[in-house]
């Protein structure tokens, strides 16, 4: 076909017309980022293996080795250096090498014109850069300070790098948070005010457990590897008993299960106290030399609770609450794991108090393998470097201004003197997660300016102005630890970041460079920096010292991952608890302080009105961690669909079967999907799984009200939300 | 003697979480139709009271394979030394007789290839002393390798319900059944 | 218009085709306005071999009647198809419709890399663009093409085009005509696919 020489002249005619139209070079022409001669021969076509870290909202934060061929990722799975990671991740986890190479990643800035017109356009770093910072300098120069910017930021990604978003902003002033968490902060408080703080046993231990309660807790779907522990504990003779309103896949290989009332938890444990208290199975030396308050609240146990009301309140027989009392009071070291779904009710903290009370009292606490086991902070010492930079000078005002996370919108449209102009979202997608999203999208609908970093399209970036693409761990530098185990996992480069995707530090340098170049000492950030210099910063001595490493370096060189001293690894082994007594406290005067009896009494639960009449449960998901991975296909091909569980006598009622459209209502809106019958579920209460977006225009929080749970102001700042003090009614669609 | 080596898969361990699926998909990198394991949800009566219990079941390596009597081309071998029943992609024709034959179901059409395509027991990997993905990679330890010429471990059925009858193909394959524990269920 | 078998394709034309496409996929053509639209099609129309077919001819002459709100809407659609944030709607990656599902950066993207490496050249800043992004493989044949004495490029030209572009470049007008909202996306996917139909000599490649 080339047989013919090619006329220079005439090629040039119409290639040179198109160039000097466009105005550019002709292709080839070193104008471009297009190809370009072969640098020097490069082997990289060995293979070759990186540590990573998941730095997902997850117990179990694994370490993982990334294969690496050709510059490209083919394979990625558990790193066998992590004796609890034990080379083996977890279905999600699985699917890594998808979310990196999906041609759907969001791969370049851009601007929407027109919120949710999906009308976007691309532009370069440098225009999203001056975009942003213009908008923070005009609303600093309008209101005199930078209040009117919000940043609702939580944990899409715990890399401890990742926190350089807060830096950033602290570093342009005070600025407006979303403060709190929407997860832990009932139990977590009623664990600071009963112990000074919540603190964890390492969950390798439950090996070492005799007895072990799980309650309302759900490893098999959330925490598998604890799960491999718990099983492999119960193989060799540990009994396990699971307390629980849904027959849970945890439940599901209990020795023993029990369903109980939902938020009636706290009932049952203080049904089993009163029988330990009556048959003097608690240990006396314990209480009189470890804690204060107990007589007090001897007087409150016997004057208040009988194990009748116990059962009679749980739904649990009398026999029932007595044998396991006896068997929990008698067995050493017992065990118990309180699920983080326990304690989203109106009065989570308070049933979480009397829990810790139940192991207090048998001298459980404090005991390798034994333990009140809910969430730990002790593997999180580091310097946070990146929010170290402070307020440039002259910055009006003292403090930054908080927000509720857990009543985002109405919080941000409450927000006056000044009001919110603008909003960073990182780390989270708050359309989909946040209760009541109606309420959230009129907030946004008040913002000049709605910037969101992500790695794919959301619900939350639809309604954004601005998107910035973010890498994914494999692109980037880190260190992470977990809130359950007590290993440090080094996350390394493997890959080159795709397209133009940037991590929050590397946004944050950027942004504050141009913030610079715009006004001279606008943002104190540093505006460059090496990644593992960044990283290499988060160490000291605490760090060094408990995990036995001096640098991120030699972490990343042995293993990349390393597990903390013994030392910490049984909360509370000295028994010097953080309280202001320095025992355990029954009697709490803190607890007082914020408003809640000082003793862990029982706290009326939340009820159904009769418009609505069903408890409807928001669990969290195998497939997925709240909004992240059951959108990846890999996952959608073992269930592409959300559903709501049901009894088959409650969907007899209804004239629902198998696979019906159901609609699910109440004040708060509605959502329509398929039922799915089973026996696993109680017949008052109605099941959908946390998280679902994909391919519907609902999440389960559209029916979840804003409801506050009864602590977390104490430790978190603001309370949590009672989930699943959610009231419904139910009709075939 | 030879081995006879087949999976024995722990359904009291298994969680149904389908990592030993997932972990085979991203390691061979298969088509997103193929799986060379699935993880099924068995009836949830299955110990009596409900409980939600799932079997992780791939190709079981009969002593009798169906798949290897029914292919005109004689892409299937099954091995002298360990009896891993062998697909041979580059001599099959895509006629899908394999399939069909199967009474597990197991040899599934890869339309791109336009192949059968089957769990190997992961040959190449236990011929250099490596375990099989699903059994390296199973976070709960669930599935195993064993050779049932030398061991044969007690209490093991290889029968399960939904499962094709034993006595056509003898699969190799052995399941531990979950043990039923105590239900106190509001009534 | 009908072309025989004998009609061969002037080297120049096939030049200026890859070219224009390059450009686009290289987005430059997304600020012309309805004037500087009007002179692409002129230009184009110089070549007639290809601008003649019936189907390219009715494209032309949408272009050349494009409006404001046509214009306007152009680059969001560009965008919805090629570019993002969304899920893309006709991915301009090699690797998105050769491998198993669609994943960019697998083995046909290093297919595609050794092409370039072959003839000394490589895509700037390596991996981090996967190197079969349409644009790049259009600079590629323009490359070779324009080194037609070197005996090799020859083979080089016909062995990427149908190893590489003519296995999925039909797919990708397909799913463009299928999603696209906007005429200019729509005309450039029809003179597209017709002049790829060209190089694949009438015969149905993929």
């Amino acid at each position: 076909m080339l047989a013919d020489n090619v006329s220079r002249r005439t090629f040039l005619k119409g290639s040179a017309a198109l160039s000097t139209l466009l105005g550019l070079g002709a292709i080839g022409s070193k104008a471009t980022n297009g190809l370009v001669p072969t640098a020097a021969a490069k082997s990289n076509s060995q293979k070759q293996q990186f540590f990573n870290a998941c730095p997902r909202n997850c117990y179990d934060t694994c370490s993982i080795v990334t294969t690496v061929e050709d510059g490209r990722i083919t394979f990625v799975t558990g790193n066998e250096n992590n004796h609890y990671t034990k080379g083996r991740l977890c279905v999600k986890g699985n699917t890594y090498p998808r979310i990196v190479y999906s041609p759907d990643r969001i791969k370049y800035p851009m601007r929407q014109k027109g919120r949710g017109s999906g009308n976007w356009e691309r532009i370069s770093w440098d225009e999203a850069y001056t975009i942003i910072a213009k908008k923070m300098l005009d609303i600093k120069k309008e209101y005199g300070n930078t209040l009117p910017i919000c940043l609702n930021k939580y944990s899409g990604n715990f890399n401890i790098l990742n926190y350089a978003t807060e830096g950033m902003l602290s570093s342009i002033g005070f600025t407006t948070r979303a403060q709190g968490t929407p997860c832990d902060p009932a139990g977590s408080d009623a664990q600071a005010f009963d112990m000074g703080t919540a603190y964890n046993n390492d969950p390798e231990q439950f090996m070492d457990a005799e007895y072990i309660i799980l309650w309302g807790a759900n490893p098999a779907w959330t925490s598998a590897h604890s799960m491999y522990f718990i099983e492999q504990a119960k193989e060799k003779g540990t009994k396990l008993v699971v307390i629980d309103p849904l027959i849970t896949q945890t439940a599901s290989k209990a020795d023993e299960y029990i369903q109980i009332k939902p938020s009636t938890d706290g009932a049952l444990a203080l049904g089993m106290i009163r029988y330990i208290m009556d048959q003097h199975l608690y240990d006396e030396e314990w209480v009189n030399n470890h804690a204060i308050g107990f007589h007090e609240f001897v007087s409150y146990v016997k004057k208040n609770i009988t194990v009748e009301w116990a059962a009679e309140k749980t739904g649990v027989p009398k026999p029932v609450i007595e044998r396991i009392a006896r068997e929990y009071a008698t067995s050493k070291p017992a065990n118990i794991w309180i699920g983080f779904g326990m304690q989203r009710h109106t009065n989570g903290g308070s049933m979480v108090r009397a829990i810790d009370a139940l192991a207090a009292l048998t001298s459980n606490i404090g005991k390798k393998g034994g333990g009140v086991n809910y969430i730990g902070g002790e593997t999180w010492g580091f310097n946070y470097h990146t929010m170290s930079f402070g307020a440039p000078e002259g910055t009006e005002g003292e403090a930054d201004r908080y927000v509720n996370m857990n009543n985002f919108g109405a919080q941000v449209l409450d927000a006056q003197d000044p009001p919110i102009k603008m909003m960073w979202i990182a780390c989270r997608n708050p359309i989909a997660q946040d209760p009541e999203p109606n309420v959230v999208k009129k907030a946004f609908d008040q913002m000049d300016l709605i910037v969101t970093a992500d790695l794919y399209m959301n619900q939350t970036v639809e309604y954004s102005d601005i998107v910035l693409p973010v890498t994914t761990p494999f692109e980037t530098v880190g260190i992470n630890v977990s809130y359950w185990h007590y290993w440090m996992n080094a996350n390394e480069q493997a890959i080159k970041p795709l397209y133009e995707t940037k991590s929050d530090l590397e946004i944050a340098m950027g942004l504050s460079k141009k913030l610079n170049e715009l006004e001279a000492g606008s943002c104190t950030f540093p505006v460059s920096g090496n990644l593992v210099e960044w990283v290499e910063k988060e160490f000291n001595d605490d760090i060094r010292k408990l995990f036995g490493v001096k640098s991120w370096d030699e972490l990343r060189k042995n293993g990349g991952t390393v597990k903390a001293s013994e030392k910490v690894t049984v909360a509370w082994e000295d028994l010097k608890f953080r309280t202001p007594s320095g025992k355990y406290e029954f009697f709490s005067k803190k607890a007082v302080e914020y408003g809640h009896h000082p003793l862990p009494v029982f706290i009326e639960e939340y009820k159904a009105n009769n418009e609505y009449p069903i408890r409807c449960i928001s669990p969290h998901w195998k497939l997925g961690i709240h909004s992240q991975f059951q959108h990846i296909d890999w996952l959608g091909a073992i269930q592409d669909h959300p559903f709501v569980e049901m009894h088959p006598d409650l969907a007899k009622k209804y004239s629902i079967r198998e696979n019906d459209m159901v609609n699910v209502r109440n004040e708060a809106g509605y959502l329509t999907l398929p039922a799915k019958l089973t026996k696993t579920v109680p017949v008052d209460t109605v099941v959908m799984y946390e998280g679902w977006w994909k391919d519907v225009h609902y999440t389960e929080n559209f029916n979840v009200k804003a409801l506050p749970s009864d602590m977390g102001d104490y430790s978190k700042g603001q309370r949590g939300i009672a989930f699943h003090d959610n009231f419904v009614k139910i009709e075939k669609a | 003697m030879a081995k006879k080596l087949g999976f024995l898969v722990n359904i009291e361990r298994c969680i149904g979480c389908h990592a030993c699926e997932i972990s085979c998909k991203s390691f061979y990198q298969l088509e997103p139709s193929m799986r060379r394991r699935t993880v099924r949800e068995l009836p949830e009566d299955l110990v009596g009271s409900p409980v939600r219990a799932f079997v992780s079941t791939a190709c079981n390596h009969c002593d009798e394979p169906a798949c290897q009597k029914a292919c005109p081309v004689g892409a299937y071998t099954k091995r002298d030394e360990d009896g891993i029943v062998v697909h041979n992609q580059e001599l099959c024709i895509g006629c899908q007789m394999c399939g069909k034959a199967c009474p597990y179901g197991v040899p599934q059409y890869n339309p791109v290839k336009k192949k059968m395509d089957k769990c190997s027991m992961c040959y190449d990997r236990l011929d250099v002393g490596e375990s099989p993905i699903c059994v390296s990679k199973c976070p709960m330890e669930a599935i195993e390798i064993v050779d049932y010429n030398e061991v044969q471990p007690s209490g093991t059925v290889s029968l399960v319900p939904t499962f094709a009858d034993p006595s056509i193909t003898h699969p190799t394959t052995q399941f531990i059944l979950p043990k039923p524990g105590k239900q106190f269920r509001r009534a | 218009m009908t072309i025989t078998q004998e009609t061969v394709m002037k080297p120049e034309e096939r030049s200026f085709y890859y070219q224009l496409f390059c450009h686009y996929y290289r987005g430059d053509l997304l600020q012309l306005t309805r004037k500087q639209w009007k002179q692409v099609v002129q230009i184009i129309k110089e070549y007639q071999y290809t601008s003649l077919l019936d189907e390219v001819a009715q494209s032309l002459q949408v272009l050349e009647e494009v409006t404001e709100r046509n214009i306007q809407t152009f680059e969001y659609d560009y965008n919805r198809l090629f570019v993002g944030p969304n899920k893309l709607l006709a991915s301009p990656f090699e690797s998105s419709y050769r491998n198993y599902e669609g994943n960019v950066l697998q083995q046909e993207t290093l297919n595609v890399r050794n092409f370039y490496r072959y003839v000394g050249l490589q895509v700037a800043n390596e991996g981090q663009i996967p190197d079969d992004h349409i644009q790049f493989e259009l600079e590629f044949i323009l490359h070779v093409l324009s080194q037609p004495t070197i005996e090799d490029h020859r083979q080089i030209y016909k062995m990427f085009l149908e190893k590489h572009l003519l296995q999925w470049g039909f797919k990708h007008c397909e799913l463009i005509l299928q999603n696209s909202q906007n005429p200019i996306t729509h005309a450039m996917a029809v003179i597209l696919k017709e002049f790829l139909q060209l190089e694949g000599g009438n015969k149905d490649v993929s």
